[in-house]
């Protein structure tokens, strides 16, 4: 959310080199693109200079929420979860709809512990806007075939000859980004061809999945992610493994819908990492293990959502077939402050 | 407001993915500019606590304290 962003989309009809930013900005054709982590990754290493310098105070300005709101927000939360707990010490029932609450609750108290300093809804980019932030992203938006000519351009401008800037005509975008490439010689390294860009309507949807997950370690965390938030999840729905159900069947559906929501992402993280490590899919039996493992990677959420679902509807259904005990209240839990 | 709702699980997931590739861009910026290097927060504690420590221009950790936060 928020984030850096550069001006375009990169049109060499509108622009031009020595257009300045207010023409940029006047335009009603330029939109914000919002540059993806291969290639903010890719700047911090090499172009850290066009990174705007902003005050920490700037970013908490714009927040739509303050420290206060999310602390009473978690006591609300935590209360929740004692007030759970101590039903269960009093060895009162709960109710699917009070553990379907809870795992959420469980969800919402670690997102907010890793949210803690991230400000909620800044909905403003903070717009590179320099003439060198123009060439970097010029260089981000090349082709291969546009990097090779605006590579060639800047190797040339480097050992002095002054052909290219009088030659042929080259678009405005291969010169910004001979530009930018000037300063990475001699050995520039290629800017990831995985760089996509997000438009301005997509900033405010949480999350930067790294598309390229370069490196051992980008994958290895990105398994263990994939594994640990449904397991954190599906966890909690094993305290009503034992309630009292409507039906046997209802209660072994939410048995089996657990069991599925719990182990969906250490399922689907085995499967993807089973594709590929398989190997050679040429042969016969490569190809069937290739296509079930499609098929499996397919399955797999739908099997989440549909068992996920039915958790949530389950414990709506269960509330008109309550004991008596399940509207007692536990003693201790009222004395921790909470809204009521 | 509705993924918590309906999938607080995704929520969690990318939480978790966001922080994890913030900590690989914080690691990569530092190490081109250590001088943006600023103390955590159990750092800072302990900055605080030993305040009597000298810094190098012979001022106490804990007079810089507002300066640095």
């Amino acid at each position: 959310m928020g984030g850096f962003a550069f001006y375009g989309p990169f049109d060499d009809n509108i622009f031009t080199a020595e257009e300045s930013f207010f023409q940029i900005s006047a335009n009603p054709r330029h939109t914000v693109e919002v540059p993806n982590f291969d290639a903010l990754e890719y700047i911090v290493e090499h172009f850290p200079h066009i990174l705007t310098d902003i005050p920490e105070e700037y970013i908490l300005d714009q927040a739509a929420s303050s420290s206060l709101s999310k602390a009473l927000l978690i006591v609300q939360v935590a209360w929740f979860c004692t007030n759970c707990a101590s039903r269960l010490f009093q060895h009162l029932p709960l109710s699917l709809l009070e553990v379907s609450t809870a795992a959420h609750a469980f969800c919402t108290l670690i997102t907010y512990f890793v949210w803690w300093s991230k400000p909620l809804n800044v909905a403003a980019p903070t717009i590179m806007r320099e003439r060198e932030a123009r060439e970097v992203y010029a260089l981000l938006k090349c082709s291969a075939d546009e990097y090779d000519k605006a590579l060639e351009m800047a190797q040339k401008r480097a050992a002095g000859d002054s052909s290219t800037l009088a030659g042929t005509y080259e678009s405005g975008k291969i010169v910004l980004a001979a530009d930018a490439l000037q300063h990475l010689l001699p050995n520039p390294e290629q800017p990831p061809r995985a760089s996509k860009f997000r438009k301005r309507g997509q900033i405010l949807v949480p999350g930067t999945i790294r598309i390229g997950l370069s490196g051992n370690g980008g994958v290895v965390s990105a398994a263990i992610t994939t594994a640990i938030s449904p397991i954190l999840y599906g966890l909690v729905h094993f305290l009503a493994w034992g309630d009292r159900f409507p039906t046997t069947l209802e209660r072994l559906l939410w048995q089996v819908s657990s069991l599925v929501v719990t182990c969906s992402g250490l399922a689907e993280v085995f499967v993807v990492a089973a594709t590929a490590w398989s190997g050679d899919s040429s042969t016969i039996s490569g190809k069937t293990i290739s296509v079930f493992m499609a098929l499996m990677v397919t399955i797999i959420p739908l099997a989440h959502i549909l068992a996920s679902g039915f958790l949530i509807v389950e414990s709506f259904r269960q509330l008109s077939f309550l004991d008596s005990a399940a509207y007692q209240l536990p003693s201790w839990s009222n004395y921790w402050p909470h809204f009521s | 407001m509705f993924l918590a709702l309906l999938a607080p699980e995704f929520l969690l997931y990318t939480a978790i993915n966001e922080r994890i590739n913030a900590g690989i861009l914080l690691r990569k910026a530092l190490k081109f500019h250590p001088h943006l290097a600023k103390p955590g927060m159990l750092v800072g504690v302990c900055n605080w606590i030993c305040g009597g420590m000298k810094s190098k221009v012979d001022v106490s950790v804990k007079f810089q304290f507002r300066v640095i936060y």
